[in-house]
Formats: structure tokens, C-alpha cells, sequence
């Protein structure tokens, strides 16, 4: 058998800094509050001696789910146990690298250190291939057991069962399988449903058809031509159609069409329907008809052109000659201009007439007015005196000369403004006369444009001429359109032969459509789905097989495991709670109906169900009872047994009676206890005999992880 | 006895009990997601295979059926 000597520790789970212990003692005690890392030293075993096994769901233990190995606080994370067997020593190590890898390392009795999978081979020999399963049902109480046995809900507690007799595989497989919920039915549901589609599709078709042959009996056709000889019958009746309209107007139709074959609707509808838009485009009648077409908008235009530059020419003469009226010829307004130049001219000199006496006169009142004149009633021009000459002077320029002088000045302005008048007049004629000379000009060049571009000679009226011209090519038209109207019925008539071969054709694709929906259910492809349908169920079936196999599996395993325990139990149990009504207990596996799993039931010694009358403490000791049995019951390679929190719902008496078994376990295994149960540890402290060591984790903290007091060694390691 | 072993021990059929040497060791490997991957991957065989023979059909008769 092995034992563990020794266990150093560094960044596993809740420690950070490197710690020792030492559990060469035959009790090492873990006493601490809750969350004081007691559990991860005890944890850190398990990961060394099982790696990645003891982590995850299989592991039937729910915190296991998304454990972290690694302390976040710290870069480095190993744990290395110092094991015993016989005299050799070895020192197991395992580094953690990631989350899917560590490295483990062993150094052997000789000193020399193995790596990889040499250490494995190694480790697996040390633990007699002892597996992770084995250990939790026989070698380590973990705390979660017993509270799980402890909850009232059997599920729960059929699951903790489970987990102490080492079936939580089979449990998680079972719960993995239904996870995924494979239905047998689910493929031939669809097959069903399917199924009913087609009939409604068919249905469907059913009633297009019959609305579609109304259509062309409505239209003429009979039901037996509603086939595919009647189609081809058709198509060669359309081909000949054309062949003679194309024939009538002498045009030829292409050879594509002429070599189509009938049997190939789609090619021969299109290729039909070309036929009828060339044949329609290119038609003689409608080549001439287009030419009249443009001739006759030719001539509305040139028309229009025509009454336009007539108006405007008529327009601006017609203000001409207004403006004669008004006014008189340019003749006349040039004769006025001329006479009224010759009257401002007179006036003109007899101002300067007068005003040459009126100098004089002036002058000689300047003179008289004079110092160096004594006599002023002397004329200075003549010498004849006159008495009062220079008033007399004075009197007059002012009444005569200067009176005059404004009343010439007076009529020159308004002869002046007269003559103004008149040139204006003469302008604005010869604008006029401009304007109609012009526009004269431009109704010429169209008359002439039109004129030659329809033949129409210079004397002819044009605008009738056009006229003319208008109205027979209008009735040139009619007449055309008449024929146009009569070829393009006939070309009707063959289009409407090509859309009733089309409905044929759609009722035919209807019918051949049809008749493959009736058939496929007699198709190999249908078959073929029917198998995969019947393959679904039958995988279906073997997972249903499956499941079966391993439940009953997981209970065989469990009525053979309770058989050989179920006398220790019944003893530890009665030992531990020594139960005034329960002097022997019976442990019995049935399969759970509803879920399927695992269902067990404890009875006394009258075949009466015991848990309704167990109290918290008893249900405590029976799962310890079960764990104790199971441990003896293992041929284990192990020394050892972990206690984690073993005492959580014991009462007082059931705890001595748990320390007494404990002592007699100590005479031939090592224990490892951890728990923060003061009395516990008081009673485990009395009734054990053997020497004890007690690791006391008063403190933690996330940096320094726990802080635990004991002795230490030379090194300053807790011993 | 090893679980693998002990549920082989009620199959009667081969092929079940290949399916269940599938199922077994994917747990192994990847726990409870691998056994979902495992039968995902038989049933999607199943379920393919189906999907294109009712496509085929489907084509046959002119549409979704």
C-alpha cells in the first residue's frame, strides 16, 4: 500500500505562495472556518495523483463543472506529493500549462526523474491502476455527498448514491443521450406531411385542369383535341397558316421556323410568335403606309410653316399702311419737314434783324448814360436832339425790342419742336417700311422652299396646292388601312391558334405533371426516403436501446456493490446513530420509473421505509456509513481515507460514535480530516489514539491564499 | 468491471453496440458535448441523405411538396 508523506503546493486553487505539509502522521487534522483553502490541500492529492480526471461533469461532483485548477493570483501552479511504499519513496509532481495540459514528473527511490508518459505508465503501476471513480467511492468523503444526501428531494439523493458508489457515469451518460432528444418519428412525420401535399397539389391540379379545358371548349376545342396529337395537328396547321399569308405578301418566313419541329412547344411557340412581329413589321402595306404617314406630317408642317410667315408678313404691312393713314406717304411727311425747315429759317433772321437795332440802341443808352455825354438828348447815330432822348431810348428797347425778341424766340421753339416732330414721324416710317421689307423677304424663301420641295409652281397657290396635296394622301391612307386592317385580323387569327396550342400545352404539362405526383409515392426515390425514414427510427431505436442498457447496466452494478456492502452498512449505521427504532437496516435498488435512473430505498428490520423518520444527523451518518463500507469493502492500493467536512449535520453522540470508528479505521489506514466543527475536533482530538497533527487555516486571503498554523521544520515549512 | 463493458453486456445488436462504443468513447474524450456531437453527426447523416431525396422529389413534381 501507498501513503503520502508530504504535500507541497503552489498556486493550486486557493493558494498563491509555496506551502508544505506534512501528513506522515497517522490523523492529520484541517481545522478552519469555510473558504480557508482546507479543501483545496485536500483537492491538490486528487489533481496530482488524477490530472484532468478529477475535472468536469463526468466526475458526478456539480462544482467540478468549470473548476479552476490555476489560482488567478499567481503565474506558476504545481503540487507535489511525497508518496511512500514500503521503504521507497517517490515524488510525484504536476505543473499545470493550461487549461487541457499539465506536465507530470516522477522521481523515482534511485533519485532519477521520469517526464511524460514514462511518469504515467509509473504512476498508474504506483496506484495499482486504481482510477479517479475508484477514489472518490473508496478513499475520499467529499463534502458535496453529503450534502446532497442531506436535501429531502429522492432525486438528489438517489443521485448522491450514485455518486458514492461510483455509477455517476452511467447517470451523466444518460443525462447526455436524452440532451439531444432524437425523435424516431421526426423523418416520417415529414414523409406524412409530404404525402398530404401531393394529394393537395394533385387536388389542385385537378380543378386548373378542368377550368382550362372549359376555357378551350369555350374557344371551339374539343376534348380530344386537348392531347398531344391534337397539339401536333395544331402546330402544323399555324405553320401552314403562315406559310400562305407570308406566300400572299411576298415575303418569305425564316428557315428556323420552317424546320421546327412541332413536338418541341416552348422552341415552336417562340419561334411562331417571332414570326407573327416580323411579319407584321415587315408587310408591304405597312411600309407604304408608314411613307404616307410621313408625307402627310411633311405637309402639315410645311403648312404650318407657310400661314405662319404669311401672318407676320401681313402683319407688319398692315401696320405700315395703318401708319400711312395716320400720317400720310413719307413723300408728304418730307415736304412738311422741308417747309417747316424754311419757317424756322425766316424767323430765324428776323430775330437777327431786330436784334441788330436793338444793339444799337443799347449801345447809345450806354453812351448817353455816359459821364463824358453833357448833352444827353443828343442821338448819337443821327445828331437830332430831342428833349427827354435817353428815357425815351430806355422806354423803348424795353417795350419794342425786348418784347419782340421773345415772341420770335417763342415761335422758333415751337417751330423747332414741330420739325422734331416730323422726323420723328419720317423714322418710325422707315422702321415700318424696314420691317415689312423683311418679313416680305423670309414669307418669299418659304414660299419658295415649299414651292420647290412639292413642285408647286410660282403662280400657284401654295397653301392650296398643299391642301390638295393633303387630302389625297389622305384618302390614299384610308385605303391602306383598310388592307393593313384585313392582314393583321388574319395574322390575329393565327396568333389566337398559337395561344389556344399554348392552353394545350400548359393543361398537357398539367396532366403529365400530374400523373408523376400520382405516381411517386410508387417512385424508387420515394422508397429511398421511406428507408432513410425507417433508418432514423431504427437509430432512434438504438439509442432508446441505448439508454435501456445503461440503466440497467448502472443498476446491476449498484445491487452488486449494495450486496457486498450492505451488512457494514447497516453496522456503521446503527453504530453511529444508535437509533432506538432501527436495529438493522436493509439497502435495496429498484429502477425510478419516471426517471429512469436509479432508485434506492433504505428499510428496517421490518421492511418499513427509514427515511421519513431520519433525522438530519442520521441522514448524515448513513452516507458516511455508505462511504465507510464501500472503503473497507475496496481492495485499495491507497493507505488512506479523506474526510472532507464528514460531521456537517451530526449531532453530538453521533460524532463520538463517528470518532470512535475513525480510531479503529487509524489502526490500519491514515486519515486526513478536514472540518471547522469545533466539537468535531475536540472529540476527534480525544478518541483517537494515534499521534495527530493539526493544521489550524485561520486566515485567507487572495494574494496570500491561506495562512495556516502548525509545526514548522528547518526550512520554515509547516510540519 | 468497466462501464463501457457492463452496458455492452445488455446490447444485442452489433450495431448498436458499435453506436454505443461511439457514444462511450466521445464522452471519454469530451464529456457530455461530445456525446450531443456524436449522435448530431449520425442523425445529420440520416437527416442529409433525406433532404436530398425529398429535393429530388420535389424537382420531380414541379415544386415543394
Amino acid at each position: 500500500m501507498i501513503g503520502i508523506t508530504r504535500v507541497k503546493i503552489r498556486g493550486f486553487r486557493g493558494f498563491t505562495d509555496e506551502q508544505e505539509f506534512d501528513f506522515s502522521s497517522p490523523i492529520t487534522i484541517l481545522f478552519g472556518e469555510n473558504g480557508k483553502g482546507k479543501s483545496s490541500l485536500l483537492n491538490s492529492i486528487e489533481w496530482c495523483l488524477f490530472g484532468n480526471d478529477c475535472i468536469g461533469e463526468d466526475t458526478g461532483i456539480r462544482e467540478r463543472i468549470d473548476w479552476e485548477v490555476k489560482n488567478r493570483n499567481t503565474k506558476e501552479c504545481y503540487v507535489e506529493i511525497e508518496i511512500k511504499e514500503n521503504d521507497k519513496e517517490y515524488t510525484v509532481r504536476r505543473v499545470w500549462k493550461s487549461k487541457t495540459k499539465d506536465e507530470l514528473s516522477i522521481m523515482l527511490p534511485e533519485g532519477r526523474t521520469i517526464y511524460g508518459e514514462e511518469a504515467k505508465k509509473e504512476l498508474v503501476k504506483l496506484t495499482k491502476n486504481f482510477s479517479f471513480k475508484d477514489f472518490l467511492t473508496s478513499i475520499y468523503q467529499h463534502q458535496e455527498v453529503i450534502r446532497f444526501f442531506l436535501v429531502q428531494k429522492p432525486q438528489y439523493r438517489n443521485e448522491a448514491i450514485d455518486r458514492l458508489l461510483g455509477l455517476s457515469e452511467y447517470r451523466n451518460i444518460i443525462d447526455g443521450i436524452n440532451k439531444v432528444g432524437i425523435k424516431g418519428e421526426t423523418l416520417q412525420d415529414e414523409i406524412d406531411k409530404m404525402s398530404e401535399k401531393v394529394k393537395t397539389k394533385i387536388e389542385v391540379w385537378e380543378e386548373q385542369i378542368e377550368e382550362k379545358k372549359k376555357e378551350l371548349n369555350n374557344k371551339g376545342i374539343q376534348d380530344k383535341e386537348i392531347s398531344e396529337d391534337g397539339a401536333k395537328n395544331l402546330s402544323a396547321n399555324i405553320k401552314n397558316s403562315l406559310e400562305e399569308f407570308s406566300q400572299k405578301i411576298n415575303l418569305n418566313l425564316t428557315e428556323t421556323f420552317l424546320t421546327a419541329d412541332g413536338s418541341d412547344f416552348a422552341k415552336f411557340y417562340a419561334l411562331a410568335k417571332q414570326e407573327i412581329t416580323r411579319l407584321r413589321s415587315e408587310m408591304p402595306d405597312i411600309k407604304k403606309q408608314k411613307e404616307i404617314f410621313e408625307k402627310l406630317s411633311r405637309i402639315k408642317q410645311d403648312l404650318n410653316n407657310y400661314k405662319s410667315a404669311q401672318d407676320v408678313f401681313s402683319e407688319k404691312n398692315k401696320l405700315l399702311q395703318e401708319f400711312i393713314q395716320r400720317n400720310g406717304k413719307i413723300d408728304e411727311l418730307k415736304k412738311k419737314k422741308t417747309d417747316k425747315e424754311k419757317e424756322i429759317k425766316g424767323k430765324e433772321k428776323e430775330k437777327e434783324e431786330i436784334s441788330l437795332l436793338a444793339v444799337l440802341i443799347e449801345k447809345a443808352i450806354k453812351y448817353l448814360k455816359s459821364d463824358m455825354v453833357i448833352n444827353k438828348n443828343t442821338c448819337p447815330v443821327c445828331g437830332t436832339e430831342k428833349e427827354g432822348l435817353l428815357d425815351q431810348l430806355e422806354k423803348d428797347y424795353q417795350e419794342k425790342y425786348e418784347k419782340q425778341l421773345e415772341e420770335i424766340n417763342k415761335e422758333l421753339e415751337e417751330k423747332k419742336n414741330e420739325l422734331k416732330k416730323i422726323e420723328d414721324l419720317i423714322s418710325e416710317y422707315k422702321k415700318k417700311e424696314e420691317d415689312k421689307m423683311k418679313f416680305e423677304g423670309e414669307f418669299k424663301k418659304v414660299s419658295e422652299s415649299i414651292g420647290n420641295a412639292w413642285g408647286i409652281g410660282e403662280r400657284d397657290d401654295i397653301e392650296n396646292c398643299l391642301n390638295n396635296f393633303k387630302n389625297t394622301y389622305e384618302d390614299e391612307l384610308k385605303e391602306i388601312e383598310i388592307t393593313v386592317k384585313k392582314k393583321q385580323e388574319e395574322l390575329n387569327k393565327i396568333e389566337g391558334k398559337i395561344d389556344i396550342l399554348s392552353r394545350i400545352h400548359e393543361v398537357l404539362k398539367l396532366e403529365s405533371q400530374m400523373e408523376k405526383a400520382r405516381n411517386i409515392e410508387r417512385s424508387d426515390d420515394w422508397q429511398k426516403l421511406q428507408e432513410k425514414a425507417d433508418e432514423y427510427k431504427k437509430f432512434a431505436e438504438e439509442i432508446k436501446d441505448i439508454i435501456s442498457a445503461v440503466k440497467q447496466a448502472s443498476t446491476d452494478e449498484a445491487k452488486s456493490k449494495i450486496e457486498s456492502v450492505k451488512e457494514k452498512i447497516s453496522e456503521y449505521f446503527t453504530t453511529i446513530t444508535n437509533h432506538p427504532m432501527i436495529s438493522k437496516i436493509n439497502f435495496e435498488v429498484s429502477v425510478d420509473t419516471r426517471t429512469g435512473g436509479n432508485s434506492y430505498e433504505f428499510k428496517d428490520q421490518d421492511g418499513k421505509n427509514i427515511i421519513p423518520v431520519l433525522s438530519q444527523g442520521n441522514l448524515n451518518a448513513l452516507a458516511l456509513s455508505i462511504f465507510l463500507a464501500l472503503a473497507e469493502s475496496q481492495d485499495s492500493p491507497f493507505n488512506f481515507l479523506i474526510f472532507d467536512d464528514p460531521s456537517q449535520s451530526l449531532g453530538s453522540a453521533e460524532k463520538e460514535e463517528f470518532c470512535k470508528i475513525l480510531n479503529k479505521i487509524a489502526e490500519q489506514r491514515n486519515l486526513m480530516i478536514s472540518t471547522m466543527d469545533k466539537e468535531f475536533n475536540e472529540k476527534l482530538k480525544d478518541k483517537i489514539l494515534k499521534q495527530e497533527k493539526i493544521y489550524e487555516f485561520k486566515n485567507w486571503t487572495p494574494t496570500k491564499g491561506p495562512e495556516v498554523e502548525g509545526d514548522k521544520n528547518e526550512y520554515g515549512c509547516i510540519l | 468491471m468497466e462501464v463501457k463493458e457492463n452496458v455492452k453486456k445488455f446490447l444485442e445488436e452489433d450495431e448498436t453496440k458499435r453506436l454505443w462504443e461511439r457514444i462511450y468513447e466521445r464522452f471519454k474524450e469530451k464529456g457530455m458535448d461530445g456525446i450531443k456531437k456524436v449522435l448530431e453527426e449520425e442523425a445529420k447523416k440520416i437527416q442529409g441523405e433525406f433532404e436530398r431525396i425529398k429535393k429530388n422529389i420535389e424537382k420531380q413534381i414541379g415544386g415543394e411538396a
